[in-house]
């Protein structure tokens, strides 16, 4: 009687399947890399566009603080033929994080400037008492002060007050 | 020999005298078929003995006898076949052409020859015995022959009545020696022997059997091997061998040497290249996997491509005015954040309070406050001066402990203010010099307290 020899068991996964999953391993890896990088530049990309947005806004919002908080020195500037005397000054400053405000009423070292006709002064003061150690930086000024004219027998009294750079942007300018 | 007859519908019949014909679709077939619901090669017919056999070769649509689908079935007359959709009938002819049926007192019904031909011997024998080649389903013995009796003389018989049923069947265990293709007589290591051989052999195939059919085969072929070698050999298993199977062959692929039909061993299992694709194909999971790769190939290079232009783009827009304007001015007011946060341009009411000890009348009040530009809609800076009023527009006197919060409404335009400022300066009028001021000046954003005066006055 003919025997036939034991059936040789074939691996259940042909070869060319195993070549195949061979090359599509290290494909499939590149894919995924390909894709977390282009996944990365567009998220990278919406990001840039969104912060870029929410900048620009904030950048708006702070612009108009920022110009109405600039410090300038205060300075007078007399451009009358009269002779003009800064009685009292008050003006705000800042330090970046707080306003404080300079009174010159509260100073006992404060003297009243003079200024003749064509001269300026810069608008400030030295000085050891607390809160009057003053170095003339100001965002919004306010002051009172006189006009002498010879023709007139009484001389006139001003009250000013107002953001400082917004008039006459380097002298406050008496004319 | 006799002849098989297949009467189909509406065309003359079919007439299959020789031992072996091949019916099909294909004109290459024995016997043609042309309808497309037959194979090209769809069955052939087989004489087996004095009977005649339908072998299916795998054909699509089926072979089927009295409506079950068969592999391999003996054929009998009156029979209805049917090759894929064609329906044919079974007509199987004698030898003796115009024999007539007649009942027979002990073995039914015998053949007579008609027309008085001398009848046939009755065989002398049984089959010689069961050889170790002896194939399961040995041709039926002849059947017995009997004279007939005058008084039992029966009617011509029908054309397609049952032929006469075989005077001998093999005993069981001849049956079971022809299974195993051993002796009868075998000894229990022969049939051990032998039984184990073709038993690994059939676990092997059902093991890498393909689908639930051939499992269902190869099992019953492993079961009726293991009643066959329990029933030669007894207490070899523990099967209960009361149902041996009958006489009808059972298949068993290649190696038992009881020259099966080729059909039926291929009933049994796949053909031999079933499981392996056709030559120059990879097999469908490599075309899976192939197709799968190709399409990951195409989408890394749809990734790497976009993500170039990307990063171009990506580099380009960092480089854009735009976003370098907004990156420095984001540093320049990097520096008034703080006093943004603490509301430098949200106005504060002012509300004065006397802390005084006689009352105070308001000389002049300047203030500072942001408004919408009616022009731009933008914030922009505005003063209030108290300059402008006319002399009864403010008048404001605080009595002592008295608080007053500041709203101006005066017939001059510029004379109108609400309180609502960033900073402020007031001069009041000394009680005891009014030439004299005394002047209060300070922030009123977010403010919601008083502005005291007067203590120490």
């Amino acid at each position: 009687m003919a025997k036939n020899p034991a059936p040789k068991k074939k691996f259940p996964v042909p070869i060319s399947t195993l070549i195949c999953l061979a090359v599509a391993a290290p494909v499939g890896w590149w894919t995924f890399n390909t894709y977390r990088k282009w996944a990365t530049f567009r998220t990278i990309e919406v990001e840039s566009d969104r912060k870029l947005a929410a900048q620009q806004k904030r950048n708006t919002e702070l612009s108009v603080v920022y110009d109405a908080v600039q410090l300038k020195k205060f300075t007078v500037c007399n451009k009358t033929p009269d002779v003009i005397t800064v009685n009292w000054v008050g003006a705000a400053f800042h330090d970046g994080k707080a306003v404080e405000v300079f009174n010159s009423d509260h100073c006992q070292d404060f003297k009243p400037i003079v200024l003749d006709p064509g001269s300026d002064s810069s608008v400030l003061l030295r000085s050891s008492q607390p809160g009057c150690n003053w170095d003339g930086s100001v965002f919004y000024y306010a002051m009172r002060y006189t006009q002498e004219n010879e023709n007139e027998e009484r001389y006139r009294i001003y009250n000013m007050v107002g953001p400082y750079q917004g008039f006459d942007r380097d002298c406050y300018t008496f004319r | 020999m006799g002849t098989l007859r297949l009467h189909r519908h509406g065309a003359p019949p079919l007439e299959v005298s020789q031992d072996r014909v091949l019916v099909g679709r294909d004109p290459s077939c024995d016997m043609v078929i042309d309808d497309k619901s037959v194979s090209r090669r769809h069955a052939y017919f087989e004489r087996r003995g004095p009977g005649w056999a339908v072998v299916d070769q795998g054909s699509a649509n089926g072979t089927f006898v009295n409506g079950a689908q068969v592999m391999d079935a003996e054929l009998q007359d009156g029979q209805e076949l049917r090759l894929g959709m064609v329906p044919l009938r079974v007509e199987m002819e004698s030898p003796m052409q115009g024999t007539v049926l007649m009942g027979g007192p002990a073995l039914g019904t015998v053949m007579m020859p008609a027309g008085g031909m001398p009848p046939m011997p009755p065989p002398a024998s049984a089959p010689a015995g069961w050889g170790a080649h002896q194939p399961a389903y040995a041709a039926p013995a002849q059947p017995a022959y009997a004279p007939p009796p005058p008084q039992q003389y029966a009617p011509p018989a029908a054309p397609y009545a049952q032929p006469a049923a075989p005077a001998y069947a093999p005993s069981p265990q001849e049956e079971a020696a022809a299974l195993l293709g051993v002796h009868p007589q075998s000894t229990p290591e022969d049939v051990k022997a032998r039984y184990t051989e073709m038993a690994a052999d059939l676990e092997t195939k059902l093991a890498n059997a393909r689908t639930p059919h051939l499992k269902t085969t190869y099992q019953r072929n492993l079961d009726e091997l293991q009643k066959a070698a329990e029933m030669l050999s007894p207490g070899f298993t523990t099967v209960d061998v009361a149902d041996l199977p009958a006489a009808a062959p059972t298949v068993v692929p290649h190696e038992m040497d009881i020259s099966l039909p080729e059909a039926v061993r291929m009933m049994g299992e796949r053909p031999p290249d079933a499981d392996q694709p056709k030559a120059g194909l990879p097999p469908a999971s490599a075309v899976a996997i192939g197709f799968i790769t190709m399409g990951m190939i195409a989408m890394t290079a749809y990734f790497g491509l976009s993500a170039g232009k990307q990063r171009k783009a990506l580099d380009k827009k960092l480089a854009d005015p735009a976003i370098v304007q907004a990156g420095n001015d984001a540093i320049k007011y990097k520096s008034i954040e703080a006093l943004e946060q603490a509301g430098a341009l949200v106005n504060g009411k002012l509300k004065l309070c006397n802390k005084g000890t006689q009352p105070f009348e308001v000389g002049w009040i300047g203030a500072v406050y942001s408004a919408k530009s009616p022009d731009t809609g933008k914030t922009v800076l505005t003063s209030f001066n108290s300059g402008f009023c006319g002399g009864n527009d403010l008048r404001v006197v605080i009595s002592p402990g008295g608080e007053k919060a500041i709203d101006i409404s005066g017939s001059d335009p510029r004379c109108k203010w609400d309180g609502q400022g960033l900073f402020y300066s007031v001069a009041f009028k000394d009680p005891k010099d009014p030439e004299k001021q005394l002047r209060l000046a300070g922030p009123l954003h977010n403010r919601t307290d008083c502005a005291n005066f007067g203590e120490g006055w």
